[in-house]
């Protein structure tokens, strides 16, 4: 029995729960963190992706946006091997309202955005005649008059949740991934614990804590009421298309049909386009894209790319926003602004808070306000390092070319290692010297080295496929795991010390994971892509028949 | 007319329309490319549905049932559709014409170099790289005798290559626990090993067997690597090794051979995943099928913008942009499904060169949300793979009302409906039953 008293103990291993128990850790706080599932899989996962400035935000919402700049300048410091710049164009179409009036108009507004691009170390804005807009971007439609230039930054939220997790571990955290909270251990009104699950043995532990911090993303109402009280929020269902190559290498700022503001844009080796935004009451573990979802970001994207229907789109990706809860506004129109709840000022509930609304962007800050509440509550008088101390990866960016001769790799294997992991990409091209086989590509689209898969499994607390998806992108190119499922299932197995019935249900898991996002998009070239996959494993392989329900 | 029958398709269909039609008619084949033929296994399933999941496997070794069981429940298969023709017995009459059909074409194959063994009553069980197996009626020589039914009890050795995808105790135990979970006893001992090519100044691929069979090809590489095999196997004991499929590519019936004068039946190749060497070789067979049978292949694309009822010629766009238009009394359809673009989506799903509609069952198809054909579990049978053509028992495409389109047009293999090859394992042999007759229609 664990008779450990922690400071914190944290429930989700989104980026907020993950950034507060970094910040925690780094303060001297002793953190145990709970993540029903992996780490990464709730609404962090399934976000664009962008450390962004936020100029959606800019006429509603300023507060929000210079917020946003300040932190994507933070961000860039700690984590420099993890972001990307992306250059984006916003396009006037000539069937626009006045448009150009509209183009006068953004072009305003842009430079009201200008004034935040040194905080993110963006470069102003232009505009761009047609001319210039077609020799940058031939794909957008005849019909664009213009356009503005700006950009911003990617990120992969994968990496960036694990590398604060990872963080927070050197700094004595206990990381327990695919651990659920069932209960929490109350005395009176006061919380003093969780009760927690391992989803994989089943077995049950209690944990007691000083502070609970409710960091449930969209799930928070469900913790919340745990604890006998009730936190609101508007659950704002999104999907994102993704391509199996870049269909460009600028952002494209769309409308949809109602107005609404969609990104087109390059991610990694694919391409985004998203997102929707609609209340969602239904079930948060089984998400679902719909017809309506997905015909309505087709429509809009072949609005200014007219072939969009023509590119080979891989599958759709599933998320829902945990919004602050506001009566009377649209989608849209809502504040991505956050809250840190103190249930004991609030319902007179001791030693529990909550962490809602807000965006990836802001994480840190976010983080660190919720930080500064618990650390007042205990009596903490250290200060948050979270700005300035870089994360594991991000003490130096190595030197790829020597790398990769020196370890006789592909410079392309190095690169994308490098990319995920930074000043510790050595650390993982020495398991090749180890064992050869290590050097082994398992994850051809990515590509992804037996290496880096052994690594998370060992110091990233990965216990499934998905979670090595997570954090490699196995599986996420454009066979979708029809070359690396098995063989990731093996190592695994091998890892973990797995029989039969283990490495089972290891495939069947990532197998099902990869058709919520495949089936409801298997049109035009990906069928080609899926007739080949199912021959693979059901014909070939007769997955359907070893792998009984 | 510029040729009697056009086939549009050279896989296994296409070809076997295209040769029986030359046994009487001018004919010409027109590609864009190699398809599901070159990228499959190279594997004949003729039947052995898995029924249920979790049904022993035993079950679907037998192959005569597995027909019987098509001709009983399966009203659309086309294996049903062809058996409608007969009066008498069927069962009995359908699969004698199979066999006949099939015995020929594996005697044709065998005089281009790549033998077929297997036999009309009963399935083999046949591992794969990925540690599972796969049940099939006939496979290449060099894989018969690793038909696991009739390996247990006996020792296994699988043999990897290191740096391509290896062999592993954990893959070797996953195999024999779920064979003897399906009803076989368990092997006496299984054990395995892995070759380091590298280390013997061989430079193979590091992803796929192709590259390190297309070495095969050549003797003098063959005998190399064959040398280094057979080091590595005589300092080991085992009853049966399994290799991955690298006994060459073109030069296939030569280097099979070298291993069959050395180990005799001990050592067998198993299955690969796509692109596999087995596909290819059948695929190569099957151009020089066609070239010995005096068939003209004609590399390029074929469309058609064809308003009446009967089809005069077709467009054929080559690759450097020219194109021609060719004329021909009928024409086979041998598209194959999605791989190859024989049925499209963009907006509804339809057949792509004449536009034509396609079915699941009975029940044509058109609007484009796939959900509607698919389950949330990927594991289930998935009739959208079922998707294609529906035909009269003469082969040739229908409407929605039953009428056919074109009076003269036929068509083959995977481009129809009423099967679903990835679940109910009829890929090969309906594509080959229908080829041929579909080739013998056309002919007239
Ligand atoms: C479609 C979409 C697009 C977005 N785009 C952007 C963008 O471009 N930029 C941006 O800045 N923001 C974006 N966001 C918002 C951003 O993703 C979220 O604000 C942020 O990721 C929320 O993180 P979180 O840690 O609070 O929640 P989550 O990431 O959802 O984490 C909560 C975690 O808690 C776990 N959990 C729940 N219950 C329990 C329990 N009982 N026990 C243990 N664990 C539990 C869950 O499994 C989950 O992993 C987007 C969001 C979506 C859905
Ligand atoms: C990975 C995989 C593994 C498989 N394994 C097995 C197995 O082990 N056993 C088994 O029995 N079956 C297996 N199959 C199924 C089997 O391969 C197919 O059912 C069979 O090969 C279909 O043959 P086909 O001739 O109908 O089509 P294909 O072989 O696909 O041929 C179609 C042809 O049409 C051509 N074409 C298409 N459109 C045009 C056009 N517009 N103009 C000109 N040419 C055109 C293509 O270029 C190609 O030459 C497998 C399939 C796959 C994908």
């Amino acid at each position: 029995m664990d008779t450990t008293v922690y400071d914190v103990a944290i429930i989700g291993g989104g980026i907020n729960g993950t950034g507060i128990a970094r910040d925690c850790s780094l303060r001297g706080l002793k953190v145990a963190l709970f993540e029903k599932n992996d780490l990464s899989s709730g609404a962090t996962g399934a976000c664009t992706g962008m450390i962004h400035g936020g100029a959606r935000y800019l006429l509603n919402d300023i507060h929000t946006t210079h917020l946003s700049s300040l932190d994507s300048g933070y961000i860039q410091k700690i984590a420099p091997h993890l972001l990307f710049r992306i250059p984006f164009v916003t396009p006037v179409l000539k069937q626009d309202f006045m448009p150009k009036v509209y183009i006068e108009l953004l072009e305003t507004f842009f430079e009201a955005y200008d004034k935040f691009a040194p905080l993110k170390n963006s470069k102003p804005h232009t505009k761009l005649t047609k001319e210039e807009l077609k020799a940058l971007e031939p794909g957008i439609t005849d019909d664009a008059i213009g356009a503005i230039s700006f950009d911003e930054f990617g990120i992969d939220t994968f990496r960036l949740c694990a590398e604060n997790a990872l963080s927070a571990a050197e700094h004595g955290a206990g990381i327990h991934n695919h651990t659920e909270v069932k209960q929490l251990l109350t005395e009176g009104k006061e919380v003093k614990g969780v009760r927690v699950k391992d989803t994989f043995s089943g077995e049950t532990r209690d944990i007691h804590a000083r502070i609970v911090m409710n960091a449930a993303g969209p799930w928070l109402p469900g913790v919340a009421g745990l604890a006998g009280t009730t936190v609101k929020i508007r659950p704002g269902k999104g999907i994102h298309l993704i391509l199996d190559r870049r269909a460009s290498n600028i952002g494209i700022v769309i409308k949809a049909i109602d107005g609404r503001q969609v990104f087109m844009m390059p991610h990694d080796n694919t391409f985004i386009i998203g997102t929707t935004d609609d209340d969602y009451y239904g079930d948060l573990n089984n998400l679902w894209a719909t017809h309506d979802e997905i015909e309505y970001l087709l429509q809009a994207a072949e609005h200014y790319f007219p072939r969009i229907r023509e590119y080979r789109i891989m599958r759709v990706m599933i998320g829902v926003r945990p919004t602050l809860y506001a009566w009377g506004k649209n989608e849209d129109a809502l504040y991505r602004e956050h809250r840190i709840v103190d249930h004991e000022a609030e319902d007179g509930v001791k030693g529990f808070l909550t962490i809602a609304g807000g965006k990836l962007a802001s994480y840190r800050l976010m983080s660190e306000e919720a930080t500064d509440v618990i650390c007042k509550k205990l009596g903490c008088k250290s200060t948050c390092k979270t700005h300035t101390e870089p994360l594991p990866g991000g003490h130096f960016i190595p030197d790829v070319k020597k790398l990769a001769k020196q370890y006789g790799l592909d410079p392309y294997v190095v690169s994308r290692i490098a990319y995920r992991h930074g000043s510790k990409t050595e650390e993982i091209l020495k398991l090749t010297q180890d064992e050869p086989s290590n050097g082994n590509i398992v994850c051809e689209c990515e590509p992804v080295i037996e290496a880096e898969i052994r690594h998370a499994i060992r110091n990233e607390w990965a216990r499934t496929i998905p979670d090595l998806r997570r954090r490699t992108r196995l599986g996420t190119g454009s066979c979708q795991g029809r070359r690396c499922t098995v063989r990731a299932a093996y190592i695994l197995g091998e890892e973990l010390g797995l029989n039969a019935d283990g490495i089972k249900k290891l495939i069947q898991g990532f197998i099902k994971e990869r058709w919520k996002g495949k089936a409801p998009i298997l049109t035009g070239k990906q069928l080609a892509e899926e007739e080949l996959n199912l021959s693979t494993h059901i014909l070939s392989d007769s997955l359907n028949v070893i792998i009984e329900k | 007319m510029d040729y009697d029958v056009i086939v549009i398709g050279s896989g296994i269909a296409g070809t076997l329309a295209a040769i029986n039609a030359a046994k009487t008619k001018k004919v010409a084949v027109i590609r864009k490319g190699y398809g599901a033929t070159a990228l499959s296994s190279g594997a004949f399933d003729i039947a052995s549905r898995a029924g249920k999941r979790g049904r022993p496997f035993k079950g679907f070794v037998n192959l005569t049932e597995a027909i019987g069981n098509i001709l009983e429940n399966e009203q659309y298969h086309p294996y049903s559709l062809l058996s409608m023709t007969f009066s008498g017995d069927r069962f009995n009459e359908f699969t004698s014409m199979m066999k006949t059909i099939g015995d020929q074409f594996f005697n044709e194959l065998a005089s281009e170099g790549v033998r077929y063994e297997g036999s009309w009553e009963n399935n083999m069980i046949i591992p794969n790289q990925h540690g599972t197996f796969k049940v099939t009626s006939f496979c290449q020589s060099s894989m018969t005798s690793g038909n696991l039914a009739k390996l247990m009890g006996r020792s296994v050795l699988f043999l990897g290559f290191e740096k391509t995808a290896i062999h592993n105790k954990t893959r070797a135990e996953f195999l024999s626990k779920i064979l003897s979970k399906y009803g076989f006893a368990s092997f006496k001992n299984i054990s395995y090993a892995n070759l380091n090519l590298h280390a013997h100044g061989i430079k193979c691929n590091e992803h796929d067997f192709i590259s390190l069979a297309a070495m095969m090809d050549n003797p003098e590489q063959a005998n190399k690597i064959l040398s280094i095999i057979k080091q590595a196997l005589d300092a080991m004991e085992y009853d049966h090794a399994f290799l991955p499929p690298i006994m060459g590519i073109s030069n296939y019936g030569g280097v099979a051979k070298m291993f069959t004068d050395y180990f005799g039946e001990r050592v067998s190749e198993f299955l690969s995943p796509p692109s596999s060497a087995p596909g290819l070789r059948l695929q190569y067979a099957l151009d020089k099928l066609l070239v010995r049978h005096g068939i003209n292949i004609i590399d390029g694309q074929v469309s058609s913008n064809n308003p009446s009822d009967t089809i005069k010629a077709i467009t054929l766009s080559r690759k450097d942009g020219s194109s021609a238009s060719l004329s021909a009394g009928s024409f086979v359809l041998a598209t194959g499904k999605f791989i190859t673009g024989g049925i499209v989506n963009t907006k509804v799903w339809q057949e792509a060169v004449f536009g034509l509609p396609v079915f699941i069952g009975a029940q044509p198809v058109q609007d484009a949300f796939p959900m509607n054909y698919l389950t949330d579990d990927p594991f289930d049978e998935q009739i959208l793979f079922s998707l294609g053509l529906k035909t009269d028992e003469s082969l040739r495409p229908v409407d929605a009302d039953n009428r056919v389109v074109y009076r003269n047009l036929y068509a083959a293999g995977s481009v129809l409906s009423g099967y679903n090859y990835i679940y109910d394992k009829t890929g090969m042999g309906t594509a080959m039953i229908t080829g041929a007759k579909a080739g013998i229609f056309s002919a007239g």
